[in-house]
């Protein structure tokens, strides 16, 4: 992620308290005088502390002051430096969950400190050391006594209502977060959702109520001033206690979609796996790569191979079933150098939000120290028709170096994509493939694997 | 509505807070069915009249808030008055019941 000329990120300009800014690779928050108090509030009165003994916030040092690119400073803070930066659009099922849940706990953890979250975006939540953390330490103020919670339409709109649609209409429909980065319209979340979501108390409070109330009663305003008064803490921790249940009672059961049993179908014998498994960890320990992408994950299992090595690896799959398996392998082991996203290599998340920089395409996240592209290529030519051609540029655009699998047109999974089509490719060859290849990339290593006829090559970009 | 929070030992609780976490709407006063139907009766009624006062998105939130906080505060309400009414019927008949019993010594005798 780069920022402008004062090195400021082009996402960070909401907040009047404060911005992220960056300097010689380092990420750098600065913190207006404004909020200099509040700060001090979040700090002094321990809840920073308790936070980020929980892992819920993403911990800081105080940097030099000097280092602010713009007047009005009163602090520049130095954030715990993430790996990987996500969307909430690519996050699995369990991840927007586990999200949730993490912002409800920050919440009721401020509230016992006389503070409150101002916001309850979940672009303020990332992986961190393996967990959902808040990220945004400026997203605290003063808890007002009597005050509803302002985040309480952020959190059903990024949170709740597509956690909502997934669980009881379509996982598929998480996506739906690309296209509303506010989070979902609740009167077109509580539209999609079945009829009987209704009857569950949470949810026709929290999203059918909800979004009736905004959608059917817009005809004059009032102040923040109004509302004062108005709720009691008591109430609000019962609304909280509600949010939380209601987000615990949502589930998805993985096994429905098509590729999250993919991996129990391998298309290798056993020697032939443990082949392939020995050549891709000999490959990763070759190249020592901090930083890698694993397109086409499903469950993870090369993932943790790389990840083993010790570096970061994202693990990217268009099926949210796999990416909900992967990540609940990731929660259940504790695993800290893991980001499983849900992303489609042929058509890759965008740039989005204002000026089209607020959020960034995934190529712009890149590019990785080594890409790996296993039992991908054949999905990415035939199923999608792409020449090698224009994959090899793909490639060198996502990595400095690439960890490829050739799948021969004799083998039973290419032959099961041919079957169906009523054209040939004549040029999906291993000639063709090297040859398009050695266009971009220098091939440092190629081994077949044993009982099979498929092929690994590690390369270099050009 | 299931209620499956999990209580956090370090968080600074109230009472009340300790309350709320043992609070489980559906066994209220006939269970769910009652709770359902006060959020209905709401959703019919309140909703419409106090909506009409707010503006965007934002200002409805805060509204539907409100009322959904005064539903759930008020039906905490209503459980903590019932159980006090309980054990002080109940406790009463208790006590009667075991001033009635004889005393070991008594019985010995």
């Amino acid at each position: 992620m780069s920022g402008g000329a004062d090195g400021r990120l082009p996402g960070s300009f909401r907040d009047p308290a404060g911005f992220v800014f960056q300097r010689d690779g380092t990420f750098f928050r600065q913190v207006n005088r404004s909020y200099a108090a509040t700060l001090a509030t979040v700090i002094d009165s321990g809840l920073y502390a308790k936070l980020t003994e929980q892992g819920l916030l993403l911990p800081h040092e105080s940097a030099d002051l000097g280092l602010a690119p713009e007047p009005g400073a009163a602090a520049v803070i130095r954030p715990a430096q993430l790996k990987f930066i996500s969307y909430p659009f690519e996050w699995s099922f369990s991840q927007l969950k586990a999200s949730a849940l993490t912002t409800l706990r920050v919440q009721r953890l401020a509230l016992g400190h006389g503070l409150s979250l101002k916001d309850a975006s979940a672009y303020n939540i990332q992986l961190y050391e393996g967990r959902p953390t808040l990220i945004d330490t400026l997203s605290f103020e003063p808890y007002e006594p009597g005050l509803p919670w302002v985040g309480y339409r952020q959190f059903c709109q990024h949170l709740l209502a597509p956690l909502a649609l997934m669980a009881y209409r379509d996982i598929r429909l998480g996506t739906l977060l690309q296209s509303h980065l506010d989070g979902l319209p609740l009167d077109l979340a509580a539209g999609l959702l079945p009829w009987r979501t209704r009857l569950r108390p949470g949810l026709l409070m929290h999203v059918h109520l909800h979004g009736r109330a905004q959608s059917r009663h817009a005809d004059s305003t009032r102040d923040r001033e109004s509302l004062k008064g108005r709720m009691s803490q008591r109430r609000l921790e019962a609304l909280l206690e509600s949010l939380e249940s209601t987000v615990r009672a949502l589930s998805w059961n993985p096994g429905a979609t098509p590729w999250a049993s993919y991996g129990d179908q391998s298309s290798y014998s056993d020697p032939g796996q443990a082949d392939k498994e020995r050549l891709v960890a000999a490959y990763l320990r070759q190249v020592d790569a901090d930083a890698v992408w694993d397109l086409g994950g499903n469950v993870g299992i090369f993932s943790r191979i790389a990840a083993a090595t010790g570096a970061s690896v994202v693990s990217i799959d268009s099926d949210p079933g796999a990416v909900d398996l992967n990540y609940r392998r990731m929660v259940e082991f504790s695993e800290r150098r893991l980001f499983p996203i849900v992303a489609d290599v042929t058509s890759p998340s965008p740039a989005l939000g204002w000026e089209n920089r607020e959020v960034q395409s995934l190529t712009e996240r890149g590019p990785a120290g080594l890409v790996m592209a296993l039992a991908l290529v054949h999905h990415l030519a035939i199923s999608n028709n792409t020449r090698f051609e224009r994959l090899a540029p793909f490639f060198a655009l996502l990595g400095r170096r690439l960890l490829i699998e050739f799948v021969p047109s004799d083998d039973p999974m290419v032959l099961r994509l041919l079957a169906m089509r009523n054209h040939t490719f004549p040029w999906y060859t291993q000639q063709e493939f090297e040859a398009a290849f050695s266009r971009w990339f220098r091939v440092e290593r190629s081994d077949g694997i044993a009982d099979s006829k498929r092929r690994l090559y590690l390369m270099q970009a050009l | 509505m299931a209620r499956t929070l999990t209580r956090d030992a370090e968080l600074n609780e109230t009472p009340d807070a300790r309350t709320l976490a043992s609070w489980q709407p559906e066994k209220v006063a006939g269970g769910r069915v009652l709770f359902m139907l006060c959020l209905w009766a709401v959703a019919l009624t309140t909703v419409r009249l106090v909506g009409r006062r707010y503006i965007d998105p934002g200002s409805g939130s805060f509204a539907i808030q409100i009322i959904i906080a005064a539903v759930l505060g008020g039906l905490l309400t209503a459980r903590l008055w019932l159980r006090h009414m309980f054990w002080r019927v109940f406790g009463r008949l208790r006590r009667s019941h075991q001033e009635d019993q004889p005393t070991g010594e008594e019985a010995d005798r």
